[in-house]
């Protein structure tokens, strides 16, 4: 006999087969005394898992429940998006000083390059820059200054916020003690 | 005689709504409900009943505090098991012996002691070879000898294919059948 089903004959035996297979394994097993020996081997094996005794009960199912309930939190655990929207909102400071930084050292270089860009362009003589330098630094200064007040807007725009939310999470849980 | 409907699964439905909004009373239905499969499962996992309680209590903990992440698409039987695994496991991880099945009592007051001592001997030797298996096939066996979950919810509960659930079934049984080869005969 070839073409044994043992492979298949746990998902035979957990009815879990289905068309072609389940016909292919069921025309096998008429043919075929080893692989019936071997299923009778997996339902006598269930048989014998099955018939090992339970846990034998040690709390009541009330006492229980009640155990449970008076170990939960007071509200279940946030949802997914609300987790990510929590952990944007705790990053959000860093990643207002990160762009601060990063206009700070970009404004940096673009003031030491427009320095430098005289000299390096014919080299005239020191002190007698042909570039319009002054112009252009104003113009960064304007920039840097707008850009911090707008970041430093958003940095006590966020603090205000976090200081509200546990205002109210104070004043909630007072009232919840109470 | 009063009869009291069996709960169906649009009551569940409902239990785990207001359970995700804060109400504990339904999140007690569920708890009532589910925890003596939850309680199987562990049990069979870790084979010692003090730590199974703890656990069970503990995975109903767990499965509150993640409730706002359980997907309605599958089924809520099969991700509490999924969390009461994950706990025995981790459990067993805290390297508490199991306990000693011959400290249990035999409970068939009215059986010759000869039957129920072989009975009792049969049954450790089970609950042995089960606990023998790695964690990973052991809840597959359990998930599907003890509480007939379908390949389906198994993976579903595991988060594996359907073809892993297959592997480690057939892996778990050959060893359980070697290990209890020795004292059963058709096996």
């Amino acid at each position: 006999m070839s073409g044994h089903v043992r492979d298949w004959l746990g998902a035979y035996h957990d009815g879990e087969l289905r068309g072609d297979r389940l016909r292919r394994v069921e025309a096998h097993l008429r043919a075929c005394a080893a692989c019936r020996a071997e299923l009778e081997a997996l339902e006598s094996l269930s048989a014998l898992l099955q018939a090992n005794p339970a846990m034998p009960a040690r709390t009541a199912p009330e006492r229980f429940v009640a155990q449970v309930q008076l170990r939960l939190s007071a509200r279940p655990g946030p949802s997914d998006g609300a987790r990510l929207m929590r952990a944007a909102w705790a990053g959000l400071p860093l990643a207002l000083l990160g762009m601060w930084a990063f206009f700070q050292s970009v404004l940096l270089v673009s003031g030491l390059a427009l320095l430098a860009l005289p000299w390096a362009d014919g080299a005239p003589g020191i002190g007698t820059p042909a570039w319009p330098v002054g112009g252009g630094l104003v113009e960064l200064f304007v920039l840097e200054v707008g850009l911090t007040v707008v970041l430093a807007g958003l940095l006590w725009g966020w603090l205000a916020g976090w200081w509200a939310a546990r205002r109210t999470s104070v004043n909630s849980s007072g009232a919840g003690a109470g | 005689m009063a009869v009291v409907d069996a709960p169906t699964q649009s009551d569940e439905q409902e239990w785990i709504a207001c359970a995700q909004q804060g109400d504990r009373q339904a999140f007690g239905e569920l708890v009532g409900r589910h925890r003596p499969g939850v309680i199987r499962v562990v049990y069979r996992m870790c084979g010692d009943p003090q730590l199974a309680e703890e656990a069970a209590q503990e995975a109903f903990i767990r499965a509150w505090q993640n409730l706002r992440r359980y997907n309605p698409r599958f089924a809520f039987r099969s991700w509490v098991y999924r969390i009461a695994l994950n706990v025995a496991v981790d459990a067993l991880r805290r390297e508490r012996p199991a306990a000693d099945l011959a400290a249990e009592p035999l409970v068939a007051g009215a059986e010759n002691p000869e039957a129920a001592l072989e009975r009792k001997e049969r049954a450790e030797q089970v609950r042995r070879a089960v606990l023998d298996l790695p964690p990973a096939s052991r809840a597959v066996l359990i998930l599907r000898e003890y509480e007939a979950l379908t390949y389906q919810e198994i993976a579903e509960a595991l988060d594996i294919p359907i073809g892993t659930v297959m592997s480690r079934l057939n892996y778990a049984r050959g060893q359980v059948r070697r290990a209890l080869s020795r004292y059963r005969e058709g096996l």
